[in-house]
């Protein structure tokens, strides 16, 4: 237990829980608390490591790309990254033996899931929202792209006047719009794909076509799902996939939730936008949600007619809905392979996306 | 240093009146944590006196903000001060009548002796809300 990583007291065991490329403990140093976080992959091939030369060789490479990869990310996200913030960023990356390890603030975080969050007062779902847009868009205006926006990476934490603010972690697979890594380097959640994620996988866009747009689409589920405990529901298509990004980037229609909060839908439906163009940036997004906010805050919740719809009241949507994006909070998350099996639309190591990673 | 708001936890730029997130009024330079405990064991939203208090107590200011929510009127510890130091003008006037240099010099006194006063009367603003503040902890 009293184990140091660079110059890092860890006070907690390692685990795996909520965690997919990684183990993590808490540790201390000078006093403060840290969450640390032990890459499983790559591993650097110290001399002592098993393997041939050349699978040393290829480690290394791999290695070399993934510290760049690391580092210029945290210098981009540096001059933004202030303590105590909503974004919690890398406070520190190093390696220690084989493994590397990234440093970032402790939060102390509320156990709430998207349903009890959407059991809250109006006004304080849209908090947890507008923090969520605030920090995205501070990320953004620094010309990154998160790349795995969804609630695991949305951290709750109560605050000193007992509201729910959100914390922004895990830049590990950002990128800077337009650069995206290689399409079998990519990771994060299948979930929360933009449909342009899907087409750089398949071959049909191009990297410059990933932008800050993907996280807005990410976000708009997310805000479904924080709104109404549900999540966006999306029409099947034929031979499109499951995914909402899929089913969207194949011009299927999708419900809210939010259908008679005229407004608040209409920006949600925006967010998920098939054409990234289309879509409402972080900060127009913040925008509008902040109106949204203010107009909860004076009527004391949405408009009576305008609660959020339940599954039974009629949706615009006519066939089978999938309840996209909504996985209860201890379901498994979905395999990637699973998504390979329809119709292989997710290459490379997509598919090892977060469940073979760990391995 | 920036001020964290205490309704969410957003950063905001150290001059900032109002949160850019939520639009509460923010507290000076409050860290993240430190009016935590009191209000979250309370389970009190809206934090409690206590919190508030100690929030603002050893923090400074701006100007503007504190003669926003204290109008200088009617404060009783600015108006002797005012008094007497108009008192101090009237003498002097009077002055001025039996001495024919100072009669010369009137305007650059008078600028002198109103730009005293007004500093006088930040001062006494700043001092006494200050005084205030940290009996009351409440506005
Ligand atoms: N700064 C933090 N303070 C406290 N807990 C944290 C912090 N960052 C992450 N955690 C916890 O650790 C878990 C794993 O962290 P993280 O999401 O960064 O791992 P990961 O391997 O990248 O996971 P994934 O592949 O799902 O994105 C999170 O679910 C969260 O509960």
């Amino acid at each position: 237990m009293s184990r140091s990583v660079g110059g890092y007291r860890i006070t907690t065991d390692f685990t795996t829980a909520g965690g997919g490329q990684c183990r993590w403990a808490f540790a201390v140093r000078d006093g403060d608390e840290y969450f640390l976080k032990e890459f499983l992959a790559p591993t650097y091939p110290i001399p002592e490591s098993p393997g041939s030369a050349t699978t040393k060789e290829r480690k290394l490479r791999k290695c070399e790309k993934f510290e760049e990869h690391h580092q210029s990310v945290t210098s981009a996200l540096a001059p933004l990254s202030k303590t105590g913030g909503n974004l919690v960023t890398t406070r520190d990356f190093f390696r220690e033996g084989a493994k590397y390890y990234k440093v970032t603030e402790k939060v102390d975080v509320t156990s709430l899931s998207p349903r009890m969050i959407s059991r809250e007062p109006v006004e304080r779902r849209i908090l947890v929202l507008l923090t969520v847009a605030h920090s995205l868009e501070i990320l953004h205006r620094a010309g990154l792209v998160h790349g795995d926006l969804k609630p695991e990476n949305i951290l709750i934490k109560e605050t000193a006047k007992g509201y729910y603010a959100a914390k922004l972690i895990d830049f590990d697979n950002a990128f800077f719009s337009g650069r995206p890594v290689p399409p079998e380097d990519m990771v994060g959640d299948p979930n929360y794909y933009s449909p342009e994620i899907f087409g750089y996988f398949n071959g049909g866009v191009t990297g410059e076509r990933l932008t800050t747009a993907s996280d807005v689409f990410a976000l708009g589920l997310v805000a479904a799902l924080f709104l109404t405990g549900r999540g966006a529901a999306f029409e099947s298509v034929a031979d499109a996939g499951r995914y909402p990004g899929e089913l969207r980037g194949a011009g299927a229609d999708c419900s809210t939730g939010l259908r008679r909060t005229a407004r608040a839908d209409a920006l949600i439906q925006r967010m998920l936008s098939a054409d990234p163009d289309e879509r409402p940036t972080a900060l127009q997004v913040f925008d509008g949600l902040k109106e949204l906010r203010t107009e909860a805050k004076r009527t004391g919740g949405w408009p009576r007619e305008t609660e959020s719809e339940g599954p039974s009241t009629g949706r615009r949507l006519r066939g089978k809905l999938l309840e996209a994006a909504a996985p209860e909070p201890d379901a498994p998350k979905h395999a990637a392979s699973g998504a390979s099996g329809e119709g292989g639309r997710l290459r490379g190591s997509l598919l090892r996306g977060r469940d073979s990673s760990s391995a | 240093m920036n001020k964290s708001c205490a309704v969410c936890e957003t950063l905001n730029p150290r001059r900032a009146f109002r949160c850019a997130v939520c639009d509460e009024r923010l507290e000076d330079g409050t860290p993240a944590s430190a009016a935590l405990p009191a209000t979250a064991e309370a389970g009190a939203p809206g934090g409690s006196v206590l919190s508030e208090a100690s929030g603002r107590k050893t923090e400074s200011r701006p100007l503007g903000e504190l003669i926003g929510e204290y109008p200088w009127y009617g404060r009783i510890v600015i108006w002797p001060i005012v008094v007497v130091l108009l008192a101090v003008l009237l003498s002097l006037m009077a002055v001025w009548g039996v001495l024919g240099w100072l009669w010369r010099a009137r305007w650059v006194i008078l600028l002198l002796v109103f730009s005293f006063l007004v500093v006088l009367s930040g001062l006494a603003v700043l001092w006494e809300s200050s005084v205030i503040y940290e009996r009351s902890g409440v506005p």
